[in-house]
C-alpha cells in the first residue's frame, strides 16, 4: 500500500516538473486563451484572427514555461528573498536525476549543451527533408507534388529552420558543453538563464509548425513587408512569434557567454592564452547581440500591421517597405558571421589537433576574427542594391564588403600555415575541415561577384544568390559543423563515432553538394529567378541535375543518422583524450562529471604548443593547484566571484 | 569481421530507404492539409461540340455557397464558385459564362478594365457587348495567363463588371443564402495544344474591411478556392 | 613559409639534406594549374554565361569572366596548398610525435595582406567604374518604359507614345537607349531583364529606375520577377521583344499609340 503510493508520488515527481507538464500546460493555456480571444472579438466586425492567434501563442509559451518549472525560482527563493542551498543548486543542476535530467528546466551547462545538441540535429533533419521536398519540386518544369502556396511555406520553413539550426550549430551544443571546460570554469556565469535560452527555443518550434495548419506563409524565410502585411492566413503570425521567442532566446545565451568569458576564466587563463575557439564562439555572441534586436523589433512591427492595423510598411499609409529591409538586413548579414565565427573557429581548433602543431599565426587569426566581426555589421546594403533605397550608399557598401575579404584570406592563410609541414592524421573531423574551406573558397569568391554592383545587377534575386549561400552557409559553416561534431562527439557521448561511415557521409555529402550547387550556380547564370515553385523550361536540365544530386545528399544524412544512432547505442567507448588534443576538456575524464574539476586548473601556456623542443607531460603546462579552503563538491562554483 | 560489416550494410540500407519513407509520408502528410490550397476536384467545361466548350462559374461576395463547412475568416472571402480548377479541350473555342453576385470595388490599375485577348476583343455584359468597363465598376477581372514560356502563351483578360450597390439583396436565394440579381458575362477564347495555365483576379476584393493595397490583394486573392486558379487544356 | 621563416626550436640546425622544396613544388603546381584553369575558363565562359542583348549586359558577363579568371588562381591556391598538405604530410594513424612549429614571418603577413588589399582595390576600382559609366555617362533623352508590377503579372505604358501592351509581350527598338520606371501596386517584386542586365525592386508607392540600357541584338527575352510576391510569384513573366525601329514604330500604333 505504501509502496504503490510511494510509486505513484515518484512518478509525479518526475513528471513535474519536466517538459511533459510543459506540454500539457502549456497546450491548455493556449486553448483557454484562445478561448477567452475568440470571445472577446466585437460582435460587429470580422474577427481579427491574427489577434486570436497571437494570444493563444503568448498563452502556450506563458503556460509551457510554468509548466515545465522555470519560475518555482521565482517562488523558492525570489518571494522568500533567500539564496538557493547547495542542495538546491545541485538538484536543479540535475544530480541524481539519471535521464530525466535532459528533459527538465536543468541548469548543467553541459546538459543544456546535449539539449541544444539534440534540438540542432532535430531542426537539420527537418530542415533537410524541406530541401528535399524543394528539389522535388523543382526537379520539372509545371507543378507536380505541391501547389504554389505549399511550395512557397515549404521554401519558408526549410529556410527559418536551417537558419535557426546554424546560428545555435556551434555555439548551442558546444559553446555550452565545451566552451566552460575550455576555460576552466565550473559552469555558466548563468546557469538558469541557460535553461531559459534553451526552452525559449524549444517552446518556438510548436509555435513554428503550426503554421502549416493555418495556412502557412508566402514570404519565404526573409518574410518582407508588405507581403507579410498581407492578412492572407494567420500562419504568418506564427513566424513573427517564432522568430521574437528565438531572438530572446539568443539575446539570453549571447549574455550569458561573454559574462561566462569575461569572469569566469580559471587562473591563469589570460585573454591572450584563450583558445581559438572560445574567441570566436564569443565575438559570434556579440555580433549577435548588435544584431538580432533589430531582427525582434521588425517582426513586432510586422505584428503591430497585422494585429493592431499599424502601417509601419504599408506604402499607402504612409509607411515604406525599405524600412523593413533595411531592418531585416541589419540583422541578416551580421546573422552569417554569427554562423561562420564558431565554425570557423571549431576548425582552426581542430586543425592544429590534426596536425599536432601550433596554429600558424594565431594573434593573426584572433585578428582577423574580431576584423570580420568588426566590418560585418557595416555591410548590410549589399542586399539592397537594387531595391532603389539610397543608391548612393552603394559605393561605400561595396567597398565595406570587398574589405571582408582580407581578414578571410588571414583565416585561410593560418590554416593553409596549420596544413603545411604538420603530421598531419586524417580523421573525419579533419576531412571535413578541409572540405569547408574548399567550399568556403568557391563560397566566397562568388560572395565578390554579389557585392560588386555591376554584377549584381545581373545575379540578385536569382539561383546565384541561392548558390552562394548555401556555398557558404551549408557548405562551409554546415560542414565546419560536422567537423565540430565528430571532433566533440567522444567527449560529449562517451562513445566513438564509426570512422568508415564518417568517410562515407563526408564523400557522400560533399559530393552531392558539389553537384546541386555548381548545377544551381549555372542556372543563377543565365537568370533563373529565386523562390520558382514553377521552373521554366530553359532551366530545367540544371535543376534536374541538382535534384538528383540532391538524393546523394540525403543518402549522406541518412548515413549519418545511421552513425549517430548506432554509436549512442552500442558504439565502441572513447577515451577521455581521444585525439590528443591540448585543450582544458581533454583533460577531464569521459563522461564529464557534475562540475567538471576536482581541482580548479592553473594555466601556464596556451593549448598550441605542440613540438617543443622539452618533453610534454600530461596536460602540458597545467600545473593543477589545490583551491583553499571551500568544501568543492558541495559548491557548484568555488570561485571568489560566485555565478547567479 | 564480415558478419559485423554485412550487419551494418544492412543496417545502412534499411536506414536508407526507412529516410525516403519519411521523406514520402512528409509529402503526403503536407497534401492532406487543406489549408495550403489543394483543390482536388476538377470542373470540367461542358462540350458544346467537337471543337466548343463552355465553362459555366459565378462569383459571390462571401463563400456561404461553396465553401460553406469554412469558419472565420474564409466563411466572408469573396470566392468563384463551384471551383478554381477548371479544365477545357485543346484546340477549341472556349465560351465562358461567369454569374457575378458581387458589388463592385475600384481597380487601381486601368490596365484591367480593358478587355484583352478575347474573340472579338469584347466580352458580353447582360448581352450588351463591352471592351472595357469604369474602373469603380469593376467587380472582379478573371485573368488567365501563361507560365513562364509557355509553348503556347495566352493572356486573356475581363473585367467583371459588378452589381450596383443600391440592387435589392435578396433577389435571389442559393443554397439558402440571399443575393442580388447578377450580371452575366460571358466571353471566348481559343485553345491550342495541351499546356496548363493559371488565372486569378486583378480587382482588389480581398479586405473585408475596404482598406488600402497591399490589403485589398490580401486573403481570398493568393488563395486557391478563391479568388486564383489553374486553368488546364487538355483532352477529355 | 620558406626553410628561413621557421623561428621554430629547431636550435637553428639545418634541415636535413635529403628534404625535397616543398614550396617550390607546390608554387609550381600551383601556377601550372592555375594557367591551366584560365585557358579551360577562357574557352568555356562564351557557352556557359547566356548571350547578351545590350551594352549593359556584355559589360556586366565580360566582368563575370575577368572576376572568374582572377578568381581561379586564388581557389587553387587553397586547392593545390591543402591538397599537397594532405598527400605529402599525411601520417598513418595517430602521429607518435609532433610536427615543428611554424611562425609567420611578418613580410609574410605584410605581402598576403598587400596581395589581398590589391586584389580587392582592383575589384572595387573595376566596380566603380562600372558603376559610373553606367550612370554618369547615360543617353539623355532615353526611351521610356512605365511598368507596373502587381501580383501577378507585369503591366507596361509608353508615356512618349500614349500606347500600353496588349497581352504579355513588349517591343523595343533596338540600338535605342531605354529606361524603365517601375513601381508596384501591392507588394514587392523584382523586375529583371537577364538578356538587357537590367533589375530594380518594384516598390509600392515608390517608382524605381533601372540604369539606360541600349538593346544591342534583335530577339525574344524573358522579363521575371525576383522577389517572391506571394502564390504565382513563379507565374510572373513578361516577353520582351527586341526589333528593328520601323517594326517598332508599327506596333506602337497596333497598341493604340502615335508615333
Amino acid at each position: 500500500m505504501i509502496q504503490v503510493q510511494a510509486r505513484r508520488s515518484n512518478l509525479l515527481n518526475q513528471l513535474f516538473p519536466s517538459v511533459i507538464s510543459g506540454l500539457v500546460l502549456g497546450v491548455i493555456g493556449a486553448v483557454v486563451i484562445n478561448i477567452i480571444a475568440t470571445h472577446l472579438q466585437l460582435a460587429d466586425q470580422p474577427a481579427n484572427t491574427d489577434a486570436i492567434v497571437v494570444a493563444t501563442y503568448v498563452g502556450w509559451v506563458i503556460f509551457f514555461f510554468v509548466g515545465i518549472g522555470a519560475f518555482n525560482g521565482v517562488w523558492k527563493w525570489g518571494f522568500a528573498r533567500r539564496d538557493a542551498t547547495s542542495a538546491e543548486e545541485l538538484a536543479i543542476a540535475g544530480h541524481g536525476q539519471g535521464l530525466w535530467r535532459y528533459f527538465r528546466y536543468t541548469t548543467d551547462h553541459k546538459v543544456v549543451g546535449m539539449q541544444y545538441l539534440a534540438t540542432t540535429l532535430v531542426l537539420f533533419f527537418l530542415g533537410s527533408m524541406g530541401a528535399f521536398m524543394i528539389r522535388l519540386e523543382q526537379a520539372v518544369p509545371g507543378a507536380i507534388f505541391f501547389t504554389p502556396s505549399t511550395y512557397n511555406t515549404i521554401v519558408g520553413m526549410h529556410g527559418i529552420m536551417m537558419i535557426v539550426a546554424t546560428i545555435i550549430m556551434v555555439s548551442g551544443p558546444f559553446g555550452n558543453f565545451v566552451l566552460p571546460i575550455m576555460i576552466g570554469a565550473r559552469d555558466m556565469a548563468f546557469p538558469r538563464l541557460n535553461a531559459l535560452s534553451y526552452w525559449l527555443l524549444f517552446a518556438a518550434i510548436p509555435v513554428f509548425l503550426s503554421t502549416l495548419f493555418i495556412g502557412g506563409f508566402p514570404t519565404g524565410w526573409t518574410g518582407y513587408a508588405p507581403l507579410s502585411d498581407q492578412i492572407l492566413t494567420p500562419g504568418m503570425d506564427a513566424y513573427c512569434i517564432t522568430i521574437i521567442l528565438f531572438g530572446i532566446s539568443t539575446t539570453v545565451a549571447a549574455m550569458n557567454i561573454v559574462t561566462t568569458v569575461l569572469v569566469l576564466r580559471t587562473k591563469g587563463m589570460t585573454l591572450a592564452r584563450l583558445p581559438i575557439f572560445v574567441w570566436g564562439v564569443v565575438l559570434s555572441v556579440i555580433l549577435g547581440l548588435t544584431a538580432f534586436p533589430s531582427f525582434i523589433v521588425s517582426q513586432m512591427m510586422v505584428l503591430g500591421d497585422r494585429v493592431f492595423h499599424t502601417s509601419f510598411f504599408i506604402a499607402s499609409y504612409g509607411g515604406s517597405n525599405w524600412l523593413y529591409e533595411h531592418l531585416f538586413w541589419f540583422m541578416g548579414h551580421p546573422e552569417v558571421y554569427v554562423v561562420a565565427l564558431p565554425a570557423m573557429a571549431a576548425a582552426a581548433e581542430i586543425t592544429a589537433v590534426f596536425s599536432r602543431k601550433t596554429i600558424f599565426g594565431r594573434r593573426m587569426l584572433v585578428g582577423s576574427l574580431i576584423t570580420i566581426c568588426l566590418l560585418s555589421v557595416l555591410v548590410w546594403g549589399h542586399h539592397l542594391y537594387t531595391s532603389g533605397s539610397n543608391t548612393a550608399l552603394d559605393g561605400p557598401y561595396m567597398l565595406d564588403t570587398e574589405l571582408i575579404s582580407i581578414p578571410t584570406g588571414f583565416f585561410f592563410l593560418a590554416l593553409i600555415g596549420t596544413f603545411w609541414r604538420g603530421k598531419i592524421w586524417v580523421t573525419v573531423p579533419l576531412l571535413f575541415v578541409v572540405g569547408m574551406l574548399v567550399n568556403f573558397v568557391i563560397g566566397g569568391i562568388t560572395g565578390i561577384y554579389l557585392a560588386d554592383l555591376p554584377t549584381d545587377e545581373i545575379l540578385h534575386g536569382g539561383m546565384f544568390v541561392t548558390a552562394h549561400f548555401h556555398f557558404t552557409l551549408v557548405g562551409s559553416m554546415v560542414v565546419g559543423f560536422f567537423a565540430a561534431f565528430y571532433f566533440w562527439f567522444p567527449k560529449m557521448l562517451g562513445r566513438r563515432l564509426n570512422h568508415s561511415l564518417g568517410v562515407l557521409h563526408f564523400w557522400l555529402f560533399e559530393i552531392g553538394f558539389l553537384g546541386t550547387f555548381i548545377a544551381l550556380f549555372y542556372a543563377g547564370l543565365q537568370g533563373e529567378p529565386r523562390w520558382s515553385a514553377n521552373v521554366a523550361p530553359s532551366y530545367a536540365t540544371a535543376n534536374l541535375i541538382a535534384s538528383l544530386f540532391a538524393i546523394v545528399i540525403a543518402v549522406s544524412v541518412f548515413t549519418l543518422v545511421y552513425n549517430v544512432v548506432t554509436s549512442v547505442a552500442r558504439g565502441e567507448l572513447a577515451s577521455a583524450d581521444e585525439w590528443g588534443g591540448k585543450t582544458l576538456e581533454w583533460t577531464v575524464p569521459t563522461p564529464v562529471p557534475l562540475e567538471n574539476f576536482a581541482e580548479l586548473p592553473v594555466i601556464t601556456s596556451t593549448p598550441y604548443e605542440y613540438g617543443l623542443a622539452e618533453p610534454a607531460d600530461e596536460g602540458f603546462g597545467l600545473d593543477a593547484v589545490e583551491v583553499p579552503a571551500q568544501e568543492v563538491s558541495a559548491q557548484p562554483q568555488s570561485q571568489p566571484e560566485s555565478g547567479a | 569481421m564480415k558478419q559485423r560489416s554485412s550487419v551494418s550494410i544492412i543496417g545502412i540500407v534499411v536506414t536508407i530507404i526507412l529516410g525516403f519513407a519519411v521523406i514520402a509520408g512528409i509529402w503526403l502528410g503536407l497534401r492532406s492539409v487543406g489549408s495550403l490550397g489543394y483543390e482536388t476536384n476538377v470542373l470540367q467545361a461542358q462540350k458544346t461540340g467537337p471543337n466548343s466548350a463552355t465553362l459555366t462559374i459565378s462569383t459571390f461576395p462571401d463563400s456561404h455557397v461553396c465553401h460553406s463547412t469554412e469558419g472565420e475568416p474564409q466563411i466572408d472571402w469573396v470566392s468563384y464558385c463551384p471551383l478554381t480548377s477548371f479544365e477545357v479541350p485543346p484546340n477549341s473555342t472556349i465560351t465562358v459564362v461567369i454569374q457575378n453576385y458581387d458589388t463592385a470595388t475600384t481597380l487601381v490599375n486601368d490596365y484591367f478594365r480593358q478587355v484583352h485577348g478575347t474573340i472579338g476583343g469584347v466580352e458580353m455584359v447582360n448581352n450588351k457587348p463591352l471592351s472595357q468597363v469604369d474602373v469603380s465598376n469593376v467587380s472582379h477581372t478573371f485573368t488567365l495567363q501563361s507560365t513562364p514560356e509557355s509553348s503556347q502563351p495566352i493572356f486573356v483578360s475581363v473585367p467583371v463588371v459588378g452589381v450596383p450597390d443600391d440592387a435589392p439583396a435578396n433577389a435571389v436565394t442559393i443554397a439558402g443564402n440571399s443575393y442580388p440579381k447578377p450580371n452575366i458575362i460571358s466571353f471566348q477564347f481559343h485553345t491550342g495544344a495541351p499546356e496548363t495555365y493559371i488565372w486569378h483576379c486583378y480587382d482588389p476584393c480581398g479586405d473585408t474591411l475596404a482598406r488600402k493595397p497591399p490589403y485589398g490583394f490580401s486573403g481570398p486573392m493568393s488563395t486557391t478556392g478563391y479568388m486564383s486558379g489553374t486553368l488546364q487544356v487538355a483532352s477529355y | 613559409m620558406s626553410e628561413a621563416n621557421i623561428e621554430g626550436n629547431t636550435g637553428g640546425a639545418a634541415p636535413t639534406r635529403k628534404e625535397p622544396d616543398h614550396i617550390r613544388r607546390v608554387l609550381t603546381i600551383w601556377v601550372v594549374l592555375s594557367i591551366v584553369g584560365i585557358v579551360i575558363w577562357v574557352i568555356v565562359s562564351p557557352y556557359i554565361l547566356p548571350p547578351s542583348a545590350s551594352d549593359i549586359d556584355s559589360a556586366a558577363n565580360f566582368t563575370l569572366v575577368v572576376f572568374t579568371g582572377l578568381s581561379i588562381p586564388v581557389a587553387m591556391f587553397v586547392f593545390v596548398f591543402l591538397g599537397y598538405s594532405l598527400f605529402v604530410f599525411r601520417v598513418k594513424g595517430r602521429p607518435t610525435e609532433d610536427a615543428i612549429p611554424l611562425k609567420p614571418r611578418p613580410g609574410l603577413q605584410i605581402g598576403w595582406m598587400g596581395v589581398t588589399g590589391a586584389l580587392c582595390l582592383f575589384l572595387l576600382i573595376w566596380g566603380l567604374s562600372a558603376f559610373y559609366q553606367q550612370t554618369a555617362s547615360a543617353a539623355v533623352s532615353p526611351l521610356v518604359v512605365k511598368v507596373t508590377g502587381q501580383q501577378w503579372a507585369w503591366t507596361f505604358n509608353y508615356p512618349q507614345y500614349g500606347a500600353s501592351s496588349q497581352g504579355q509581350l513588349i517591343e523595343l527598338p533596338v540600338n535605342r537607349p531605354v529606361e524603365f520606371d517601375v513601381t508596384s501596386e501591392d507588394v514587392l517584386h523584382g523586375f529583371a531583364i537577364r538578356a538587357l542586365g537590367v533589375r530594380v525592386d518594384a516598390n509600392p508607392g515608390e517608382v524605381t529606375t533601372t540604369p539606360i540600357t541600349t538593346p544591342t541584338q534583335i530577339g525574344q527575352y524573358s522579363v521575371a520577377c525576383v522577389e517572391l510576391c506571394g502564390l504565382y510569384h513563379s507565374y510572373m513573366w513578361s516577353t520582351v521583344k527586341v526589333v528593328s525601329a520601323s517594326d517598332f514604330s508599327s506596333w506602337i500604333i497596333s497598341q493604340g499609340g502615335h508615333p
